[in-house]
Order: C-alpha cells, then structure tokens, then sequence
C-alpha cells in the first residue's frame, strides 16, 4: 500500500502540471491546507479500500493479513444461520482509595491503566462521592484512608479485560484526582470479549447447519454457542464413563443408558459474582454462636465456591473466618421433569446445588446483611433450562448439567534477553499465554514446549528451564474448598480419579493474569 | 513588514499564497503579521514567503497533524496550556520553538539546493516582546541567507 508521502507526491506532481509555479515546499500555505490534507484523505480511503478488498469473499477474508469486520461477510454467515458476536465490554468495580474525606465528583471517562495487562477502564457516567450516604456512592473509611467503590468498564471489548479481584489500576491523570493513593478491582470483573472478525465468523459456517439437537458433543455446543455467545465446550459423559453415577440409581445398581452428564465451559475464565445476603447467627447446637447463610440454587447457580464474605457496607479487605462449608441439593420437585439426583455430590456445581456457609461474626444483632462473593461458571441455569424445555428436551433422557471442574494454572517464566537494555514485549508474551491455557480443550494438557513457542514467537534469547507449571483442581467435594495439587516440568495434566470427580473428560484448564490475592498467576520475569 | 530593497526581480520564482497580510512598503513602522483569509486574494514570493512559512511552522501545534507528527513547534501548546510560569519561561518557550520551526525550514533547504538565497532562512531571534492582555506580541527579526533582514511583530493570543 503506498504510504501518506508518496501519494503527496503524486498530488504535488498533479497540481504543479496544472501551475508550475506553486510553492509546495513544507510550510507554504499549499502545502498545509491543500496537498498533506489530500494526502491524508487518499491515505485513508486507500486503508478502507485495502480492507474491503481483503474481506470481499470467504478466501479473502482468509487470507487476510489482518482481522476484517466486513458486512459482506456477515451476509454469507447469513445463510449458514450464523450471526456476528458483537462482542462485550469487561465490567466491573473499582476500589479508589483517597486520602481526604470529603465530597468528591468523578467525570465519565475517568480512566485507569493496568500497566502489565496493557489495559484501560473508565466510568461511564458522571459520579458524586461523600460520607453521608445520601450521594449515588460513599466514601469509606478503611484505617487512616478512605475509599470509594465506582461503576467501571473497559474501554475497549476484548478477552484481555479479564480482570481477577485485588488486580491494581493506575489513574492515567493524576491531575483529575489529586487525592488518588491507589485502585484495585473490587472482585472480579464480568468477562469481556472481542468482536468477532471474519475468520472466526468463517469458522463457525460449519457450525451453523449442524443439526443443533442436543445429543452429540458437537451439536450441543452448536446449539450453546447460539444462546450462550461466550460458550466453549461441552463434554457429555454418560454410560460406561467412570465419572458419572447418576445412571446406577436402580434397584440393582446397574449403570443404565439415558442418564448423561454434560459438563459445560460457558466463558472463557472463571466469572466472580457479588451476593448480597441475610446472615443469621446460630442458636444452639454444633455450631452455638456462629453464624450461617443459606445459599438457595438460584443464588449463582452452580457456584464454585464462596471466596469472601464481608458484612455489606463495611471494609472490604479479607473475609470473616469460614468454620464450614456445607453443600446440599434442592431436588426442584415443583418443575416438570426435573433431573434425577439422590445426594448432594451428584448436584454439586450444578443448577440444583444449595448450600450452608457457616463463619466466625462477632456481633450483637441477630441478623446482618453480607456481601458474598462467589466463582462460578455464567449461565449454567440458561443452560439448563434450555435442556429441560419442552421443545428440546429428549424424552426418555435426564440430561444434567454441571459447570466444568477448574483447574486454577499458575506459570513461572524466566526469559532471557539479549542484553539486559533490551525490551520485550511481556504484556503480551502474558496474553499469547493467557489464550493459549484457555483455548485448551478438555482432555489436552498445558505443554511447556508450546509456552517456550510462545516465548521465541518475540526477540528473546532463550527461555530459562525448567519452567514452573502448577494447577489447583477444585475437588467437588461436598463439605469444605479442597484443591487439588499437580505440577509439571514439562506438562501439566488433568488426573484420572473419577471416584474424585476429577478426570480429563471433566476437568477444564484456567488462568487469570492475578489471582483472588492480587498475586500474579503469569509471572514472566526477564533476566 | 519594512524590506530594505525593491529591486529583486522575481520573475520566475515559486509563488504561494498570501495569508499573511499586505506589505505597504511606504510605510516603515514593523506592521504586524497574522495569519488570516478573507482579503483580496494575492500571491506572494520572496522574503514575504519565506516569512509566512516560518510564522506557518512556529504556530503549527507540534503532533497537530496525524500524518505529520513532527511538522510545527509547541509555542502554542504551552501558551495555551496556562502552566507559564514567567517571562523568562515565555522567553525560553519562543526561543525553543523557533529554532525547531529554523531546523525544519532549513532541513527542507539542504535537500533543495535550487531555491534562492531570499527565500532561504539564515536565522531568526525574538528581539523583545509586549504582553498585553491576553495577547502577546512578539517582535522577531528573520536573518534570510542573502543577508537581508527582516524584522515584524507577531501577536498570539493566549486563550483558546
């Protein structure tokens, strides 16, 4: 493509065979106002063209050196039944701590930069801050500093917004808060996700006029991908899977067909959602003098765990003490065909979970309200449900659907430069990882030869060995949060132990930049 | 905008055109040059060119055009910015940036050996100035490399 000075020569070139005599020397007024301001016009309507002429059709748009949004594309996606992903915006809450009490005004548009992730939120609205509680949003006190929690949003849509609680912002002007100390997320943010080009737009065309009945793996995630845009894989296991035993509830305790568990990854990460709920201190009893909240099955249904509790309103560092964690089920009797479940492991991480959180509260009153905040996997009742409608449910068939098993990866790198004044490209080295880990398939494991590919894809020297790869799976244990420990040199797999619930088939690889402690699960170190 | 001679003959030079105002030679007082559209059109060439190109590349904001990010100077950037903190940063501030504006003109000069001597910038100095109000009005002198000096007054505001 020509470049901005080569087509102002052409415009200089035209325009001095029309009047010989002109100045367009840089400076003259024809050249400010008439060639460079041409010049710039052509450029721009040479990149559209460019871009239009590598989208026009499915090959072209294929082998596009870049990502094409083109709305002739959008029409042929049309006939395979498929429609564009719009694409969202990561949102969530932001702690700004500040040194004044005082009345404050946050303008839309206030932004704050996570240096390391290469990303920027902003608040979306106009906002006003004091400490009487009257104002939209209060400033609280948190030792000698005081705090506010604002509505935030990334400014543009993509994965990379995937931000973990206590991951620390920057203000980008110091100027528009002069009282600034520091910004951290307040829980995890929603999880955000791109636009979708042409090339993933192409891919799915297959997709699209697959029968999208809910009986194979891949008709299933046909059919979620259409009403869960964020969906990615499905696993179903059924009869002669060692995971499931839903299917032997008979009086000979045979493994029977027609039962299946479909284990669901609805979004890329591990999504974080604030609960607010009633506490009730225990009267008597094992547990005289705790307290309790009852989570119902629609509270986050499925939930992974509870990560923090903290009575609403108050300072939102740690969480009260947990004593115990007790899971149950709530059968759903009061719905049509409602899935067979007979115990409380059988439900767990799925639409008919309950669960008793039992902690440490020291107060006087009988109740107080809490603000819970929970993982869980987005749209498992959705999902669900659209098993158990009328209109595609399969007689005969109890389908149950159950989140994905987490594995939290973690991963130790030591890149070494060519010298040490050179820059490397971390932040995205920590991307590239980021969408590597979760865009694995359940069943494939982490490889620490595809970590170092990434690596040498930049101008580095070498990746110091051994790598460091750790994963926690959660176990879906019915009483307590109880991980699971793996490690690897040089891979990381998901082990059998499907008396555990934990298997290949069922267990699914994450990562976040940071984890719940703000610390960093990426940790690229250049030496 | 005095000029000490009329005898140049300026058949066959480059010409542009003239945004700067028009030079009344009869009168000898330095008149002062802005930047304007809306009299009778007119050409220029000569020293009057050279003059209005330098004052284009002073009052251009530095990073102002996308595709040219280091065509112009920040005099009006900082004078805009309200952070001056006295005349001597005025000063300094007019002084830098007059230089970046020199260096750029005389960039293109190396490259084009052909273009002549009157047209072609030696130097140019702030020779004192007068704030008043919320316009100052600088008074430069243009040095070309013919020798010939130039001296005029340029006014900027300082509000946008």
């Amino acid at each position: 493509m020509e470049t901005i000075e080569q087509l102002k020569t052409k415009i200089e070139a035209l325009v001095r065979e029309f009047n010989p005599a002109v100045d367009l020397s840089p400076g003259s007024v024809l050249s400010e106002l008439v060639s460079k301001a041409t010049a710039a016009a052509q450029l721009g309507l040479h990149q559209e063209y460019t871009t239009i002429n590598q989208g026009a059709t499915v090959s072209a748009a294929l082998a596009s050196s870049t990502d094409t949004y083109n709305p002739v594309i959008d029409q042929i996606a049309s006939n395979f039944n498929v429609a564009r992903n719009q694409g969202r915006k990561a949102a969530g809450k932001l702690k700004v701590v500040v040194n004044a009490n005082k009345t404050y005004y946050f303008a839309a548009g206030l932004t704050f930069n996570q240096p390391a992730l290469g990303l920027q939120i902003a608040t979306t609205t106009q906002l006003r801050a004091d400490s009487t509680g009257t104002a939209p949003v209060t400033v609280k006190q948190e030792g000698n500093q005081f705090y506010v929690v604002l509505p935030v949003e990334a400014v543009e849509a993509s994965e990379q917004s995937t931000v973990s609680n206590g991951t620390r912002f920057d203000l980008v002007s110091t100027s528009a808060l002069p009282e600034f100390v520091g910004a951290s997320a307040y829980g995890n943010f929603s999880t955000g996700q791109h636009v979708e080009s042409d090339k993933e737009l192409i891919s799915r065309f297959k997709t699209g006029l697959t029968s999208k009945h809910l009986l194979s793996k891949q008709s299933v995630e046909a059919a979620m991908q259409d009403l869960v845009p964020t969906f990615k894989e499905a696993s179903l296991v059924g009869l002669g899977d060692p995971e499931i035993t839903r299917n032997r509830h008979n009086l000979f305790g045979i493994a029977m067909p027609g039962v299946v568990d479909c284990y669901v990854r609805s979004a890329v990460t591990v999504a974080t959602t604030k609960l607010t709920k009633t506490g009730t201190k225990i009267v008597g009893g094992e547990y005289n003098g705790k307290w309790e909240i009852n989570f119902t099955a629609d509270d986050a249904p499925g939930f992974y765990r509870v990560v923090s509790v903290v009575v609403n309103k108050g300072d939102f560092l740690g969480s009260q003490q947990f004593v115990a964690e007790l899971y149950s089920y709530d059968p759903r009797s009061g719905i049509a065909h409602p899935n067979d479940i007979t115990n409380a492991a059988e439900a767990r991480f799925s639409r008919y979970q309950t669960c008793r959180l039992i902690f440490d509260y020291t107060s006087t009153a009988s109740t107080a309200v809490f603000d819970v905040i929970v993982e869980h996997m987005p749209d498992l009742a959705l999902i669900q449900d659209q098993f158990q409608s009328e209109a595609n449910r399969i007689p005969g068939c109890d389908y149950l659907v159950k989140a994905v098993v987490p594995c939290y990866v973690s991963v130790a790198l030591r890149i070494a430069r060519f010298n040490v004044t050179q820059e490397v490209d971390v932040a995205a080295i920590k991307q590239d990882i980021f969408n590597y880990v979760n865009g694995l398939k359940l069943g494939e494991s982490v490889s620490a030869s595809h970590l170092i590919n990434i690596c040498h894809k930049y101008n580095i020297k070498q990746v110091q060995l051994p790598l460091l790869l750790t994963g926690r799976v959660l176990k879906p244990t019915t009483a307590g949060t109880k991980f699971l420990n793996i490690r690897g040199d040089d891979k990381l797999e998901i082990p059998n132990l499907p008396k555990q619930g934990i298997s290949p088939n069922n267990t699914a690889f994450f990562i976040e930049y940071f984890d719940t402690n703000g610390k960093e699960s990426i940790n690229v170190q250049l030496v | 905008m005095p000029v000490s001679t009329t005898s140049t003959d300026y058949a066959g030079r480059l010409i542009d055109i003239n945004i700067s105002g028009r030079i009344d030679l009869a009168d000898p007082s330095a008149r002062p040059m802005g930047l304007t559209f809306g009299l009778v059109s007119s050409k220029c060439t000569g020293v009057l060119k050279l003059c209005q190109k330098y004052v284009v590349v002073l009052l251009t904001a530095l990073g102002s055009q996308p595709e040219y990010q280091t065509f112009g100077t920040s005099l009006i950037p900082t004078l805009l910015g309200g952070n001056m903190i006295n005349v001597g940063e005025l000063v300094h501030t007019f002084n830098l940036a007059s230089w970046s504006a020199v260096k750029q003109l005389k960039a293109y000069q190396l490259e084009h050996p052909d273009i002549p001597e009157d047209e072609r910038i030696s130097t140019a100095m702030l020779e004192s100035y007068d704030v008043q109000g919320t316009t100052v009005l600088f008074d430069v002198k243009l040095v070309t490399e013919s020798g010939e000096e130039v001296p005029f007054v340029l006014p900027v505001g300082t509000l946008i």
